[in-house]
């Protein structure tokens, strides 16, 4: 039969088309620079997947483009129907029309490509050279007090504690094993018993001479009633309810006077965006609170805290105290991995204030972290007033890494400053933050 | 499909070779083979039944399903080998209707395949089929022993230029010492020529000829070189290693056995789609498929030609072709004497009884390409029917947004472009002119510009690939577009872009005063 049923067969193009992923994926490495930096990321999340860009893998060859245009070919061809010259036949967007789509990069065809937070992470991460990183292995879980619990009676507590069901029930035992042992001692009836131990409000001693004097029943039937002795007390035994959770707060600090740009905030916005799905990655839960400054601090919601602009003086200190502050009341350490970050211009009118305030934060409040995003677009190259104090104040080292000037603590100091000066900064400074030594307690 | 069905396609692909038979088609035993949509993909992606295994290949296959998965849209209909004998799939899934009509369309393409002159040539090549499976072990083989970094950059580079190929894809080729030999030979008769002249004796034109004989006695290539990968095999001073011969040798020959496809695809389709019409029409009459599979059919058929705004559907003008053939040959409004004769009042009713529509087109089908087609039937009065234009974009001040024009519809400015379309299919010119650059066995290789620029991001990428498969410095000569302050084209600057395995360097030359077109 010349038509017959084809033979089994093995799926030969998922193996290739798994390379070809991969392939991709490398590319988005390359360009990972560029796509840690691009704030329109943020906003084009889409649930744990962020939409990115990534030319489409082809084999080069040699094929008409304009080289102006860096190969950007502009479409046509051949086509078939109705129309004479000039007819319009169809339309797509035009370049600044298509969301993300990099002006700088040489036009060729893109796709669109899915990529997850996740991986993206990772990828930075492989990058230093550190392992993937799973939640478990990461920071040690810390106790917190979540609730009371009742768990058990015990004899002892404060009163209002006392169990009372309980305490009668032992008190009920009691009154029997009194009766008992009345009129075992004096051979007397139950309800003469009974009314000599309700004359004397249930003391056994007292009771025996009642009857030994000769009292007359009262009553014509036993009514039981609880004669507590201490050891009848019973009290609820309450517990603190303690669960083993990694929380970790994330305090974002920024300097909103006139000086800080919206540039500069779209470069704090993007390091804090990555900072925040780095340690989501490896706490269960992460809060972000925001604090603003300028001569004062405050707390805001997300979207004001990049979109405030005040002018007036600039004091860091009054975000550090502010922080502080929170974490005392609302973020104790012992229950918190508390993380800081603070943006600013590198402005401050008290140095000192601000100093007292960080050695505070690390010393006495022992913050995981206390981080300081220098964002200096103006291209000076000298050191603002606020970076030497931090350099001369605490126990930090200054270094270039991949063109990226670092404060970094010394050994375990929790403090790590970074200087921002362009677009291209966000990466390595990201990866400064990722380093284990950094968010390791 | 089940087993009654199954038994039905059996029965009725006996009539269709039947039909095709009567019809004077060339026919031959074919194996159809019912497959999953999957497996049809992954056989399109793949060119061949089973191939080599690459990225490239797992990037199609992987873009195709997923369009066919989620949109539904792609079906597969049909492929067919050019094999001894022809293979054909089948889509399990497809209606019993839709693989009758794909049957008939593949008895098609198997007369085509073993008539037309090109296409013969294709096939008398070797069974390629049965070759990538064999290539398919060897190079896992490759992969296992030389690791996936070198076999991949070895076909990467090999993919890069293996279109370029020889303008004519029959002639053969000869051994570039033979051709070598026979060009001095040329110039030594030359010589003689003169020599024995009795007067006018020139002294230093036979010292010209003299200095061109020496220096063509050096000279790699002699002649400029358009098979890149075939003086690549020869010539590397790489060197290559065995296992990277046969991958480049089995990337070129599939290639240039697409390239003949390619060359006939307008007339092979064409040509199926008539054969298909045709036998559908006959197995309705003879009662072989119901009324209502007719009518089925006839919507796959009217969906498979329905022209596209934005691409030429081969299948529509292909078979519009045919058509026009038959009715022009049919009543002998043809030829030069009916061109001449034209008289726009009888152009409708001549009709010399001529009756040789059918033999015209079985002609067509077995000495044309696509090219040589369009030049000589794709007259004004056909691109006008066939409704032909070219389009390109335009970006819409007001919106932001592109427009899609009609560019052209003077049918004597489409056929030229059609004409050079179908002439480099997208390919340009690229001749290599030296393979012993700076006497270094540098190569250079030269664009013909004809007014399109080169893409220069992938040419970045392409010489980098040549470069590893030369290993010494390539330079690439072509040309850029100089532009006005308001980006209008005022003349052309020659170029050198040069690659040497670190980095890229551009040498602009002179500029051209005019515009070349």
């Amino acid at each position: 039969m010349p038509v017959r049923r084809g033979s089994e067969y093995k799926e030969k193009g998922k193996r290739d088309a798994k390379r070809h992923r991969e392939k991709q994926k490398s590319a988005v490495k390359k360009e990972i620079r560029r796509v840690v930096s691009d704030s329109s990321i943020i906003t084009r999340k889409k649930g744990k997947k962020v939409k990115i860009p990534i030319r489409e893998i082809v084999i080069p060859d040699f094929k008409a483009g304009s080289r102006q245009d860096n190969g950007k070919d502009t479409r046509g061809g051949i086509g078939q129907g109705k129309g004479k010259q000039g007819d319009e036949i169809g339309r797509r967007p035009g370049s600044g029309q298509e969301p993300g789509k990099p002006g700088n990069v040489p036009g060729e065809d893109y796709i669109e490509s899915e990529v997850d937070i996740e991986e993206i992470i990772e990828m930075m991460l492989e990058d230093l050279g550190l392992p993937n990183l799973q939640k478990k292995e990461a920071l040690a879980k810390m106790e917190a007090i979540t609730g009371y619990k009742i768990s058990g009676i015990r004899k002892s507590g404060p009163s209002v504690l006392l169990e009372k069901k309980r305490t009668s029930k032992q008190g009920i035992g009691r009154f029997y094993a009194y009766l008992e042992s009345l009129k075992d001692e004096t051979g007397a009836d139950d309800l003469t018993c009974y009314t000599a131990l309700r004359e004397s409000d249930g003391s056994l001693g007292e009771a025996i001479a009642l009857i030994e004097e000769g009292i007359k029943p009262k009553y014509d039937q036993v009514e039981p009633f609880p004669i507590l002795s201490n050891e009848d007390l019973r009290y609820m035994n309450v517990k603190e309810e303690k669960s083993y959770h990694s929380n970790a707060v994330i305090f974002a600090m920024m300097d909103v006077s006139a000086s800080m740009t919206t540039d500069k905030k779209y470069l704090a916005r993007s390091m804090l965006f990555w900072i925040n799905e780095f340690l989501k990655k490896i706490y269960e839960h992460v809060e972000v609170r925001f604090i603003v400054h300028h001569a004062r601090a405050w707390l805001v919601d997300e979207d004001s805290f990049f979109k405030t602009g005040e002018s007036g003086g600039t004091r860091c200190a009054e975000a550090y105290r502010l922080a502080r502050s929170l974490i005392e009341s609302n973020y104790p350490t012992s229950s918190w991995n508390v993380y800081l970050f603070h943006f600013s211009d590198g402005e401050d009118w008290e140095v000192d204030a601000t100093m007292r305030e960080a050695k505070k934060l690390i010393n006495e409040v022992k913050v995981n972290m206390l981080g300081y995003g220098e964002i200096r677009l103006d291209g000076r190259p000298f050191s603002s007033g606020l970076k030497i104090a931090f350099e001369k104040e605490l126990n930090v080292k200054s270094t270039e890494v991949n063109g990226l000037n670092v404060l970094a603590g010394v050994k375990s100091h929790p403090f790590l400053g970074v200087v921002i000066k362009e677009k291209d900064h966000i990466l390595p400074a990201v990866q400064e933050f990722l380093k284990k030594e950094r968010w390791k307690s | 499909m089940n087993r009654l069905q199954i038994e039905r396609l059996n029965e009725i692909e006996q009539d269709i070779k039947r039909i095709a038979d009567e019809m004077g088609l060339t026919t031959t035993e074919v194996e159809f083979e019912i497959v999953s949509s999957r497996k049809m993909i992954e056989s399109m992606a793949y060119r061949f039944t089973t191939n080599f295994s690459h990225w490239s290949f797992g990037r199609d296959y992987d873009k195709q399903k997923t369009i066919y998965e989620h949109l539904g849209a792609g079906i597969p209909y049909e492929t067919v080998w050019n094999s001894i004998p022809p293979r054909a799939y089948l889509v399990e899934t497809n209606p019993v209707i839709l693989n009758i009509l794909v049957m008939a369309h593949v008895y098609g393409h198997v007369d085509f395949n073993l008539e037309n002159k090109y296409m013969r040539s294709a096939s008398d090549y070797m069974d390629l089929a049965r070759e990538a499976r064999n290539a398919e072990k060897r190079f896992k083989a490759y992969e296992r022993k030389y690791g996936l970094e070198e076999y991949e950059q070895t076909i990467d580079s090999a993919f890069s230029v293996c279109w370029h190929l020889p303008p004519d894809l029959l002639e053969e080729q000869e051994d570039e010492d033979l051709l070598r030999n026979r060009l001095i030979e040329i110039k030594q008769e030359r010589i003689k020529g003169i020599q024995k002249r009795e007067f006018h004796q020139d002294k230093s034109e036979i010292e010209t000829l003299k200095n061109e004989i020496e220096e063509l006695r050096q000279k790699t290539p002699p002649l400029p070189v358009y098979d890149i990968l075939r003086y690549i095999l020869n010539n590397s001073p790489k060197p290559l290693a065995e296992w990277q011969k046969d991958i480049i040798t089995t990337i070129r020959e599939q290639t240039k056995f697409f390239e003949f496809q390619k060359r006939c695809k307008l007339l092979n389709e064409g040509w199926a789609t008539y054969v298909h019409l045709y036998i559908m029409r006959r197995l309705y009459e003879e009662g072989l498929i119901s009324a209502r599979e007719h009518m089925e059919f006839s919507r796959y058929h009217a969906k498979v030609t329905q022209p596209s705004r934005k691409t030429l559907n081969w299948y529509n003008v292909g078979l519009k072709l045919y058509e026009d053939l038959v009715y022009r040959w049919d009543r002998g409004l043809h030829g030069k004497e009916f061109r001449e004769s034209k008289d726009p009042s009888k152009w409708t009713a001549f009709d010399n009884k001529n009756g040789k529509g059918l033999e015209k087109i079985f002609e067509v089908r077995k000495n044309y390409t696509d090219r040589m087609a369009i030049e000589e039937f794709f007259d004004d009065d056909f691109i006008r029917d066939a409704e032909v234009y070219l389009w390109n974009e335009q970006m819409d001040p007001r919106t932001g947004e592109i427009k899609q024009i009609i560019a052209e519809d003077n049918p004597t400015k489409i056929k030229r472009m059609l004409k050079s379309f179908f002439s480099l299919y997208g390919t340009p010119v690229i001749t290599i002119e030296d393979g012993n650059y700076h006497d270094n066995r540098e190569l250079f290789l030269k664009h013909e510009f004809i007014g399109q620029e080169l893409n220069p991001v992938l040419e970045s990428g392409a010489l980098e690939n040549l470069h590893y498969l030369w290993g010494k410095p390539i330079h690439l000569e072509t040309a850029e577009i100089i532009r006005d302050g308001s980006g209008q084209p005022k003349g052309v600057r020659k170029l050198v872009h040069s690659y040497d395995g670190k980095s890229h360097n551009i040498k602009k030359k002179e500029d051209l005063a005019s515009l070349e077109r």
